[in-house]
């Protein structure tokens, strides 16, 4: 008796999965259409720690230009799903790819993929930037100094040209006035803009922000939003975020992916998953962030 | 003679004394360089994700550690060259202090690393840098400052160890005072002389290693 119900519970919620699903396809498939092939792609991906299964079988497709906030509660796999692809941490099974390019793999002999070495791994990862919840400037360096040191000695670019370049994104994001100034003089939402000049500076096509606002003062939330939404509107970078200002996910996201269980229980445009969501646990955890509000 | 402290034979000394502290003060300071670069090689060696490097340079490390430096210049230069590889005892020495410091001076290094954090780490990576890069200029900088006092004091200790040397005939300052001292039989003149000069080196040297650490404090 328990069985039969359990199952037919099992299959409702996979059709209220499908059909939830089904949506936000439909709304990228105007992005996806310009460019057949999806920025990012996560291929069955499965991370573990210990017995402790993080990402399980995850499956997405970022198309180019797509903006997607990553929602759920803590322990559901979101910033593990940006450090794999940031390749801070590895992954135990599947793949994912970055502009057409594996990752993880790369072929090796007789057209077999092998996993990658780390040679293969800095060429795709060059094209992915990444923002941090604790911003990680480096201490010992100028605010310039911090956005000057990649683009030098990663990119080979001339100290002239870094520094014009450096000093351009210090000032789209707003701290043309600090630019020798070290991370200790700076505000947290002043350090964190540094960070994202930072990563810009880099010339990424993938924009991973990490819970960017949530080590910062409430009134320091919104200068670092604005530099991002501000990103968002001039540049055409692929972002994804992992955010608990649902506000602003809201607003600012093409796609908005809940994340349950190290899988994305629910997915859609945010209008879909804020106003309408199909599953219990989306539901749920909506409502317990609103009451936290 | 009969004085308590013969000023006259101190002064009659004091050229044969100089002469030889100056081998005292080379074989630290080259040896001081031979251990502050190879215990950084050991640091990163040891900190490596390749087992292969990580096992061998740990056991490295701790045997050299954990066996007397008397025992290892003996070995150098007296085992050694059954073996076919002889060098003179000044090379000895300063290979021999060096490296023995090198070991614990790695562990120092060591120390500094792990106190830099993880998240730079994440940032390095993130910005793709090569390890090279990722060492010169994010992470040693970092290590380096809060490693300073005890590299000041490395540094003090290996100066007073390199008496250990006269055990293999380098002639050093302490191996110059005891041959003075065979000679006439008076130890009290010389033996004195040589540790007021440890000690006068050792003040200054702790007051540049403090300079030092001022200087780089200031940001």
């Amino acid at each position: 008796m328990t069985s039969t119900v359990s199952t037919s519970s099992a299959a409702f919620s996979q059709f209220t999965q499908l059909a939830a699903t089904a949506h936000p396809h439909e709304a990228n498939a105007m992005p996806l259409s310009h460019s057949a092939q999806p920025l990012v792609s996560f291929k069955d991906v499965t991370k573990r720690y210990g017995n402790f299964t993080v990402l399980d079988k995850l499956n997405l497709d970022v198309a180019p230009g797509e903006k997607v906030a990553i929602i759920g509660p803590s322990g559901s796999g979101k910033s593990t799903l940006l450090r794999v692809l940031m390749t801070l941490e590895g992954i135990d099974e599947g793949q994912i790819q970055v502009d057409g390019e594996s990752l993880t793999h790369m072929p090796g002999r007789g057209g077999l993929l092998v996993p990658a070495n780390d040679k293969h791994i800095r060429r795709v990862r060059g094209k992915i930037g990444m923002v941090f919840q604790s911003f990680n400037l480096f201490p010992h360096m100028t605010a310039l100094q911090n956005v000057i040191e990649a683009p030098v000695h990663v990119l080979g670019m001339k100290a002239k040209e870094a520094r014009e370049r450096a000093a351009d994104l210090l000032e789209l994001v707003g701290l043309g006035t600090k630019l020798e100034h070290y991370p200790s003089q700076l505000s947290g939402g002043q350090q964190q803009r540094v960070a994202i000049a930072r990563a810009l500076a880099m010339r990424p096509k993938v924009m991973l922000f990490d819970e960017v606002t949530s080590a910062l003062d409430p009134e320091l939330c919104g200068e670092v939003l604005n530099v991002i939404r501000k990103l968002g509107a001039e540049h055409k970078l692929t972002m994804l975020m992992v955010t608990h200002q649902m506000g602003f996910a809201r607003e600012f996201a093409d796609r908005v992916c809940f994340f349950y269980k190290g899988q994305i229980h629910e997915q859609g445009t945010p209008s879909q998953i804020f106003e309408n969501p199909q599953q219990e646990r989306t539901c749920a955890f909506l409502s317990a962030v609103k009451e936290a509000n | 003679m009969n004085s308590f402290f013969d000023w006259q034979y101190a002064l009659q000394i004091l050229p044969d004394l100089l002469r030889a502290s100056l081998n005292t003060l080379g074989i630290t300071l080259i040896g001081f360089v031979i251990a502050i670069v190879l215990g950084l090689f050991l640091a990163i060696g040891r900190r490596s994700k390749h087992y292969w490097l990580s096992w061998p340079t740990t056991l490295v490390i701790e045997f050299i550690r954990s066996t007397p430096l008397l025992i290892q210049v003996y070995f150098l230069y007296y085992v050694l060259p059954n073996y076919g590889v002889s060098m003179s005892a000044m090379q000895v020495g300063i290979i021999g202090i060096g490296v023995h410091y090198a070991c614990y001076i790695a562990e120092v290094y060591r120390s500094g690393l792990d106190a830099v954090p993880r998240a730079q780490w994440e940032a390095v990576t993130a910005l793709n840098m090569t390890p090279y890069i990722a060492y010169r200029n994010i992470i040693l900088p970092q290590a380096f400052r809060p490693i300073l006092p005890p590299l000041g004091n490395y540094l003090i200790a290996m100066l007073k160890d390199t008496p250990v040397l006269s055990a293999i005939t380098v002639v050093e300052i302490m191996q110059q005072a005891k041959n003075i001292g065979s000679e006439s039989f008076r130890y009290l003149e010389p033996i004195t002389m040589v540790g007021l000069f440890f000690l006068a080196l050792s003040i200054v040297l702790a007051y540049l290693v403090r300079r030092l650490e001022l200087r780089l404090e200031l940001r």
